[in-house]
């Protein structure tokens, strides 16, 4: 599935905010619903596309996060096939201030996107999971970030 | 884990839930819990194979546990002495 994507707002026809039960009619795919056990969220995972949505608890999507199979294209960028040197040179908006990091996580506050790269973070890596949210949604976990050296060229990581 | 029950792990992805499990992880690991780190692991792994009805490698679990006691917990052990010097 091919999602473009909306920071703070939608990928594809999912938007953040709706409901679980809207999401599983517009999608119709075959999924699998989880409770987690360290926050008060629940998931689907929509198995044969990657994409996991995620919900608080009243139901509401709060995060929409995508793998291959699926796309996410951002400004004509797909996201899941961009190295984080990439990412950097031609994703970040220029008033970019900050990039969050917790080493295999990168949190893009001002663009309203999330990279996973499953292993120690370099200029080639290439994301397994991007992921949009709604504002504040990691506020509880900021201080496990680290902030990093903004500017493409750098060494830093 | 390369089956499709690893994007079903806890740790995987940067959605909200996967990042309360690492901090979860590492907030044990920094109160020196090592047991309790891989019984959250243990565990996570099962439950994502169950979810996704695959069995659990019992020798792969043993495995992993030995090679986590030998040469992981010494390593976090070094990196929480450095840490709280």
């Amino acid at each position: 599935m091919k999602l473009e994507i909306i920071p703070y707002q939608s990928a594809g026809v999912i938007k953040l905010g709706m409901k679980k039960e809207e999401i599983n009619s517009i999608l119709k795919m075959g999924f699998r619903f989880s409770k987690s056990k360290y926050t008060n969220t629940s998931h689907d995972i929509y198995f044969n596309e990657n994409i996991k949505i995620e919900y608080n608890e009243f139901g509401s999507c709060i995060t929409i996060s995508i793998s291959q199979p699926s796309q996410a294209i951002y400004k004509t960028h797909d996201l899941l096939n961009s190295n984080f040197g990439f990412i950097k040179s031609n994703i970040l908006d220029s008033g970019t201030q900050k990039i969050y990091s917790d080493g295999e996580m990168i949190l893009l506050l001002e663009e309203g996107l999330a990279f996973w790269f499953e292993d120690e973070i370099s200029e080639t890596s290439i994301p397994k999971v991007s992921t949009i949210y709604m504002r504040d949604t990691y506020e509880p976990y900021m201080s496990t970030f680290e902030i990093l050296n903004i500017s493409p060229n750098s060494a830093r990581l | 884990m390369e089956t499709p029950a690893h994007t079903e792990t806890g740790s995987y992805g940067s959605s909200l839930d996967a990042k309360a499990f690492r901090a979860m992880e590492e907030k044990l690991i920094n109160q020196g819990k090592f047991d309790e780190v891989w019984k959250a692991v243990e565990t996570d792994y099962r439950d994502a194979l169950n979810k996704t009805g695959y069995k659990p490698d019992e020798s792969a679990i043993k495995a992993s546990r030995e090679y986590y006691y030998k040469y992981i917990v010494p390593a976090l052990k070094e990196n929480l002495k450095a840490k709280t010097k």
